[in-house]
């Protein structure tokens, strides 16, 4: 038995999340970008929008295609044909956002502005 | 503080109330890494480092010390902090990863151990106490050894299944350790320089209290970098640490002393002969030998 054999210990700790329906605004730049991204997989892959912990002000945003991962936790929305799933642990974080493109050698790509943060991180990337 | 009169010949044994939790999952060390203020993805088997764990203002919640043991990783952090630590932690795991966290404040149990010879009380637990080191964690029976350096001395510290603590302090008492209670645990800490929740908290920034060590600003982003990059290219810091030295140890708390401002006094201790105390002091006042306070009592000062 090692040191983590014995009793004592509880079941994994979990925070109770308040489950909101998502909506999300994305720029015509955002969808064109998105569309070029997919690169023509957009009937098989899904774009997954996520908020993770991190960051220099708490959460970090992360945007991935992904083939659609069809559980039932995530909220699907459709932004000109394509899929954007958003799990629903993350849903009050990332409801009422909006998604931007900007195609600047400087501080360009998707840009996210979020109702919900209280603050942002120079880098736009962080939020909390 | 190189004079160390005050040590027990052999050994004290004291058991450090404090939080424990266990990250487990494959993503264990990657989902930390994003979160404390040290690189944790390199961490080796059994390895210990030690960590901070940030608000997004800089500021101190809870110093952890890890353990790595495979996929479950042991995080030893303050009295009392634990259930905001777990909170903090479990906010924002990714959908993707593979991370859980659980409490084991009532598993795991914290003894420290100081003193000039303390391996004189490790006889018998089935140990070579060459094996013990500052970077890792050495497993004895179901427990786990390692070492600190403070200042100029080693603090051994070890983590044992609270069902066995009784135990292992009777195998270190016969062996020639004495226990200690808290009132001369905090005499020690205060005097070997080691900091607790008093002073590691959301009062205080990591480099006002002299953590630089655990501050890696080259590790990528966590909560707090902002600040802590922004305070590092300043080079400036607005308050610093000090340890006191005195007949009788100042109030815990907010003092305001003439031409120096305010002093926040984080810790004291009074025992036979004198007091001691940590205190946060104006930077500026650094220099300064002694501070007298509005009782008139003066305090021999000592950067830490």
């Amino acid at each position: 038995m090692s040191i983590l054999g014995g009793d004592g210990f509880t079941l994994p700790v979990v925070t109770p999340v308040e489950v909101v329906d998502v909506h999300i605004e994305f720029t015509d730049s955002a969808k064109s970008a998105m569309k070029e991204n997919m690169g023509g997989d957009d009937g098989s892959h899904v774009l997954i929008i996520s908020a993770q912990s991190g960051g220099c002000s708490g959460y970090l945003y992360d945007m991935k295609i992904a083939e659609d991962p069809k559980d039932s936790n995530f909220q699907r929305l459709d932004a000109d044909g394509i899929t954007v799933l958003v799990h629903n642990k993350d849903s009050p974080l990332l409801n009422g956002i909006r998604v931007d493109f900007k195609d600047t050698l400087m501080g360009g790509g998707f840009q996210i502005e979020n109702p919900n943060a209280d603050r942002s991180c120079g880098c736009g990337q962080s939020f909390g | 503080m190189s004079n160390e009169s005050f040590l027990h010949p052999l050994a004290e044994v004291f058991i450090l109330p404090s939080s424990i939790s266990v990250v487990q999952g494959t993503d264990a060390l990657e989902h930390l890494n994003r979160s404390l203020t040290t690189d944790t993805t390199q961490l080796k088997l059994h390895g210990k480092q030690e960590s901070l764990l940030c608000n997004a203002n800089g500021r101190i919640l809870d110093r952890l010390t890890l353990c790595n043991l495979e996929e479950r990783v042991i995080l030893v952090g303050n009295h009392g902090t634990g259930g905001d630590t777990r909170q903090q932690l479990i906010q924002g795991v990714p959908w993707d990863q593979d991370v859980a966290i659980l409490d084991g404040d009532t598993a795991i149990g914290h003894l420290k151990l100081v003193g000039k010879a303390v391996d004189r009380c490790l006889v018998g637990l089935d140990l070579d106490s060459t094996d013990i080191d500052l970077q890792s964690w050495t497993e004895f029976g179901n427990s786990l050894i390692s070492r600190t350096e403070v200042g100029d001395s080693l603090v051994t510290e070890i983590l044992v299944p609270t069902a066995e603590i009784d135990n292992l302090v009777n195998i270190l008492i016969d062996n020639g350790a004495i226990m200690i209670d808290s009132d001369r645990w905090s005499e020690l800490r205060i005097r070997l320089g080691i900091l607790d929740s008093n002073e590691m908290n959301p009062s205080n920034l990591p480099f006002e209290l002299g953590l630089h060590e655990l501050v890696k600003l080259d590790k990528g982003c966590y909560p707090g970098q902002e600040i802590h990059a922004r305070m590092d290219s300043k080079g400036r810091l607005a308050r610093t640490l000090v340890r006191l030295d005195c007949n009788a140890p100042p109030a815990v708390g907010k003092h305001v002393i003439p031409g120096i401002g305010r002093v926040v006094v984080t810790s004291n201790a009074q025992y036979e002969g004198g007091g001691v105390a940590l205190a946060i002091i104006p930077n500026e006042a650094k220099g300064m030998d002694e501070l007298v306070f509005d009782d008139g009592s003066t305090a021999k000062m000592e950067l830490i």
